[in-house]
């Protein structure tokens, strides 16, 4: 992992986010080709973009597009590296994201809006400017809405079971138990 | 074919013709008890076959060594990790990591028990065959137990391997009466019931006391005429057998509960002249030991169990150094607990035994002691029937105390309630003594280890 821009400067990007971006009046194929070939250093590079649009729920790719607002700073030009994990970013990684923060928060919401930073640098193999990787690891999963919305997830899961066992003891408790020869 | 009392079914399922006419014979008897309760075994016949294999595998000896889990534990409980959130979460994720991990792993108290209960139900049991046991423990943490049919009959065949080890085989004869629980309580249930896993042989549990018959004799006459040849029950039911000088002819007399003292084991012996034995048994996980034939304390007796004694941070003591019994395995296939803390105290010993058995034992083994209460008019107060009265609050812990003078003081660790049908009751059961109800944030252990005892009668 390297030193990536200064997290601040990533953040107040994201909160300059052009409304264009959440709405349906932009070409999302042309903004993601736009933005490869910007971090490519190539601006005749052909660029194949259906793959990350088709199918994908909207909400998915409003994410996606306010992603593109953010990795279209001048830190990430012309670094070449940087395309395959983008792709793989903005095409599979952030579809986790979208499913529980809206594009909206990722620009309005100051908790989010760090997070989506982070999100996005770590995927790059970046953390932010004069942090550790300990520290950054630390911070992002402190914000992180997916793993937090799991834990909710898994936490209603554990409690409808032990309701359902707690029942069932409550239940065979007013019931007749089983024979058996001793006693404790 | 036909069940032969249709509204018995879900009791009993396998009862056949031959089993309900003893249980016509047990129930109808002229000098029968009180029937109070229905029950049966509830096994189906694919529980039967599972039990048979039960027994194969009972007839093998725990056999392990300090420093060592058995492998029969550890491939138990590797295989129920995926299916029991607690073990899922403690356990190491690589079955060599299990034994090599041991000492570190954490032990569990009864209170966690009580808090977390179906953190130690696994995933898929069938909670429609649930059956449930109420225990208020050694620790007066009052709990109520999940269990199975399959885990009520395997208490009959650790029973058969106790009476196996005195040189005791009793008759399972599907027209007779096998076996007698035998309380001695202000109130309890009572019930006829056959045990398909005992060759459908008969099983009754019957209160010695007297508000359990009809008529004074009625007891006398009713186990004269079916004269069981295995007695169950404690200390102070037993005692109580002594006192009525029955006409009976057991082979042998099981006691658990609470501790059995030499001066009672020798006076029952002397009266029904047959082995009288002490077994360790949990609610939680059913059977633990069994007292050495010699006398050198208790061997483990279930191969599917690994007992351990721990010190106050889970470490194991070596060999001849006391610490707390916990248990890990058994039988419950409700409930699967780690290094689970009993509240009892002893040392381990290994090695050969002059009973000829191999297994572990437990050294100095100190149970529950047998607690006699006092009515204002001097009769006896079990303390089960305080146990009965607490039963249905929330209570998380308590302590019952009898000061000389008779007064009684009853302490609660529970979120404040209503105590005025719990007084009323006491006050029923003892008479015109001072009585007193008190919340408190923490009970002190006054026991070994600090266990809190939840019945103390001042000397």
């Amino acid at each position: 992992m390297t030193d990536g821009p200064p997290l601040e400067h990533l953040t107040q990007r994201l909160q300059a986010c052009p409304d264009v971006f959440l709405s349906h009046a932009i070409d999302a194929g042309a903004v993601v080709a736009d933005l490869i070939r910007q971090l490519e250093g190539d601006p005749l590079r052909r660029v194949h973009t259906q793959p990350l649009i088709v199918g994908r729920s909207d909400r998915a790719v409003r994410v996606m597009l306010v992603a593109c607002w953010l990795l279209a700073d001048e830190a990430f030009a012309r670094q070449p590296d940087l395309v395959a994990p983008a792709v793989q970013f903005l095409g599979t990684d952030l579809n986790a994201l979208a499913d529980v923060i809206s594009p909206d928060d990722c620009i309005s919401d100051a908790g989010r809006r760090e997070e989506l930073v982070r999100f996005t640098l770590d995927a790059l193999g970046l953390r932010p400017e004069g942090e550790t990787e300990a520290q950054a690891a630390d911070r992002l999963a402190t914000l992180d809405s997916v793993a937090r919305l799991e834990v909710v997830r898994e936490a209603q899961v554990a409690e409808e079971r032990a309701r359902r066992i707690r029942e069932a003891i409550a239940r065979k408790a007013a019931a007749e138990a089983a024979a058996k020869a001793p006693r404790e | 074919m036909a069940h032969p009392r249709p509204g018995y079914r879900h009791h009993a399922p396998l009862l056949t013709e031959q089993g309900d006419a003893l249980l016509r014979r047990m129930e109808q008897h002229p000098h029968a008890p009180i029937w109070n309760y229905t029950c049966g075994d509830q096994l189906v016949a694919d529980d039967l076959r599972q039990l048979d294999q039960m027994r194969l595998e009972l007839a093998s000896t725990p056999a392990y060594t300090a420093g060592e889990v058995p492998e029969a534990v550890v491939d138990a409980l590797w295989a129920q990790r995926p299916f029991v959130p607690y073990l899922k979460r403690h356990l190491p994720t690589s079955r060599a990591q299990i034994a090599t991990t041991w000492a570190d792993l954490p032990t569990l108290s009864r209170e966690d028990l009580a808090r977390h209960l179906p953190e130690f139900v696994p995933d898929g049991v069938d909670l429609d065959r649930m059956v449930v046991y109420s225990t208020s423990g050694t620790t007066g943490h009052p709990l109520t137990i999940p269990n199975h049919p399959i885990g009520a009959a395997a208490y009959q065949l650790l029973l058969e391997r106790a009476l196996e080890a005195y040189g005791v085989q009793i008759p399972l004869r599907p027209d007779a009466m096998a076996n007698a629980l035998v309380c001695n309580q202000v109130e309890t249930i009572q019930y006829a019931a056959t045990l398909s896993v005992w060759n459908g042989a008969g099983h009754v549990k019957v209160n010695l006391h007297e508000n359990g018959w009809r008529q004074p004799d009625d007891a006398h006459t009713y186990l004269a005429d079916f004269d069981p040849p295995l007695l169950t029950g404690d200390p102070i039911s037993f005692a109580a057998l002594l006192d009525a000088g029955l006409d009976i002819h057991p082979l042998a007399l099981a006691s658990t509960a609470v501790a059995l003292s030499d001066g009672l084991k020798r006076q029952l012996e002397a009266q029904f002249g047959c082995p009288v034995f002490e077994w360790i048994s949990l609610n939680e996980v059913g059977p633990i030991a069994l007292a050495c034939p010699e006398g050198y304390g208790h061997h483990v007796l279930d191969p599917s169990m690994f007992v351990e004694v721990v010190d106050p941070d889970g470490r194991p003591c070596p060999p001849g150094v006391r610490g707390e019994v916990t248990v890990t395995g058994g039988r419950n296939p409700m409930l699967r607990l780690l290094r689970y803390r009993t509240g009892d105290h002893a040392s381990m010993a290994f090695g050969p035994c002059a009973c000829g058995s191999s297994a572990p034992r437990l050294v100095d083994f100190e149970g529950r002691l047998p607690v006699v209460l006092r009515s204002a008019t001097g009769g006896v107060v079990n303390p089960v029937d305080v146990s009965r009265i607490l039963h249905p609050f929330p209570i998380v812990q308590h302590q019952l105390v009898q000061r000389t003078d008779g007064s009684v003081e009853l302490a609660l660790r529970a979120a404040p309630f209503d105590t005025s049908p719990i007084h009323r009751q006491l006050e029923a059961l003892f008479g015109n003594l001072e009585l007193a109800v008190r919340f408190v944030e923490e009970i002190e252990g006054t026991g070994p280890g600090g266990k809190v005892v939840p019945f103390v009668a001042d000397a």
